[in-house]
């Protein structure tokens, strides 16, 4: 009887071990991709597996986080940060990338309470000592980095403008609808998925204002021909279609 | 002890003992090690553990934790004393409530704050301190979530000292002739103290580790970043070095308190 018992255990345990290992299902693609394209990529990597197979796994984090994160892991596939410049500095620090395509942009928009009380139009009303805003951390994420470079050509001082720092721009849009802040500086994307809860302040963004998220293919990848597939399923007319559905501009 | 000194017993438990001390000590000497390994002048180590940045968010950590500390002294020695004196109706529900910040996951208190200020009579406090010019983003918004955490802590050390001094004495004191409140203040406090600070150490230490509700409330600006938050923000960008360096500060102040703790402690048992 116990020896059955024990037989049949060990045959359980082998039985299941094996079910999950080396069936041939293709490995999934490793991304690591700002936190500001979260609603985009969620969706296109649904339909890329769907009609690929190919499962992707996605590490979300403020662009400069991300960028030291893609550093220490050496079976990173794709690396998509919110702007190129992000792209440039991965370049400066660990030699070229395989490819870097232009899969977006982002156009940057100020937010307010819903019904705008305070009266806000412009940049420059931030400095008004009743209005409380909040801005990226320039460290941490590019909206961060491009709200200082902004206001630096405004003349604005950061310090007096910026009342509360996040390290993600998806936290600001958050912040702005709990009303712990009356004002943000966010993408275009990321208030269309408040859009219900709060205004949306248009800029007068200069061409290099705007962001272009580029998609790069890392040196040393793992996955190098899935990962570029998933890069051409974003640049072809299904994954555009997806990014302007998720509220985002196209790449051109 | 009873029977031989070696035997299978003592093995295992010292074994595991020694486990556990081997894992808090290879941490530390990670720590170390790294920064050692870094190949830095000392000049270059001095200026590192002296930069502007990590002083002053050093000095903001050490304002909140020690303006945290006095706030619960004042609210949870009396409130601690009611607990372990007093009985009255909600008793054992005032009980559980106070353990509450303990148990929750920090991060937590931090959006429950938020959900507080946000809307109706928070809101009207916030936009009321605004109007004052007193923003939450500051010092003020650090401290009040240091003191949700540190005051359930204050609460139960206190009231855990409280408990193991003699009530009959306080009685004594008060057939003697004292009132209610200098039987308190000459008798039962007098007694508790030791309990009582090693209480408020273990407040301090746990209110200048709070990290969690501070990333939700106040954010990462440079104006209050206390040093778990800056730490983790460094470390989040790849400056690994400044974010061991603060935590090497921060092990320091730490084990300075856990050991006047122990030493507070001796004189108890």
């Amino acid at each position: 009887m116990w020896s059955k018992k024990i037989f049949f255990g060990v045959f359980l345990v082998l039985a299941l071990l094996s079910a999950g290992c080396g069936s041939g299902k293709p490995k999934a693609i490793s991304l690591y991709a700002a936190a500001g394209l979260r609603d985009a990529v969620e969706a296109l990597r649904a339909e890329f597996t769907r009609q690929m197979g190919t499962v992707v796994d996605v590490d979300y984090a403020g662009s400069g986080v991300v960028l030291a994160r893609v550093q220490q892991d050496p079976t990173a596939d794709l690396f998509m940060p919110a702007d190129v410049w992000y792209v440039d500095r991965l370049q400066e620090k660990a030699g070229p990338v395989e490819e870097s395509i232009p899969v977006a942009r982002l156009v940057p928009v100020l937010i307010v309470a819903k019904g705008n009380p305070k009266k806000i139009t412009g940049l420059s009303d931030l400095l008004r000592p009743e209005v409380k805003s909040a801005m990226g951390n320039p460290k941490a994420c590019q909206i961060g980095r491009l709200s200082k470079l902004m206001l630096d050509r405004a003349e604005l001082d950061w310090d007096q403008v910026a009342d509360e720092e996040s390290l993600t721009v998806n936290e600001l849009a958050v912040w702005v609808k709990m009303n712990a802040v009356d004002a943000a500086l966010v993408w275009d994307s990321t208030a269309a998925t408040v859009a219900d809860s709060v205004d949306t302040v248009l800029l007068d963004a200069k061409p290099d204002e705007v962001s272009m998220v580029n998609c790069a293919v890392m040196k040393n990848a793992p996955n190098p021909d899935a990962a570029l597939a998933f890069v051409n399923f974003m640049t072809g007319s299904d994954g555009q279609q997806i990014f302007e559905q998720t509220g985002f501009s196209k790449a051109e | 002890m009873v029977g031989p000194r070696v035997n299978p017993l003592s093995v295992l438990c010292m074994g595991m003992l020694l486990i556990c001390v081997v894992i808090v000590v290879g941490l530390i000497a990670a720590d170390v090690m790294y920064l050692a390994g870094q190949k830095f002048s000392a000049g270059e180590i001095w200026k590192l553990f002296t930069a502007e940045s990590i002083l002053r968010a050093l000095r903001l950590s050490l304002i909140t934790s020690l303006t945290t500390l006095v706030l619960v002294i004042v609210t949870a020695v009396p409130a601690g004393y009611a607990l372990s004196r007093y009985r009255f109706l909600g008793h054992s529900i005032c009980n559980t409530l106070v353990d509450v910040p303990i148990f929750l996951p920090p991060v937590v208190i931090g959006i429950s704050l938020l959900a507080f200020f946000g809307f109706g009579v928070g809101n009207a406090l916030k936009q009321a301190l605004s109007g004052a010019g007193i923003s939450l983003v500051s010092w003020i918004g650090i401290v009040l979530c240091q003191y949700v955490i540190s005051m359930s802590y204050g609460i139960r050390s206190v009231k855990a000292a409280f408990d193991t001094g003699l009530q009959n004495l306080e009685q004594v004191a008060c057939t003697l002739g004292c009132s209610q409140w200098q039987a308190f203040w000459k008798v039962s406090l007098p007694l508790a103290r030791p309990g009582v600070l090693a209480g408020c150490i273990l407040v301090w230490a746990r209110g200048i580790g709070v990290f969690g509700p501070l990333m939700v409330f106040v954010g990462t600006g440079s104006r209050v970043q206390v040093m778990p938050t800056m730490m983790w923000l460094e470390l989040s960008v790849g400056n690994i070095e400044v974010s061991l360096a603060i935590a090497l500060i921060m092990l320091v102040l730490t084990s300075a308190g856990l050991g006047a703790i122990h030493f507070l402690e001796r004189g108890r048992s």
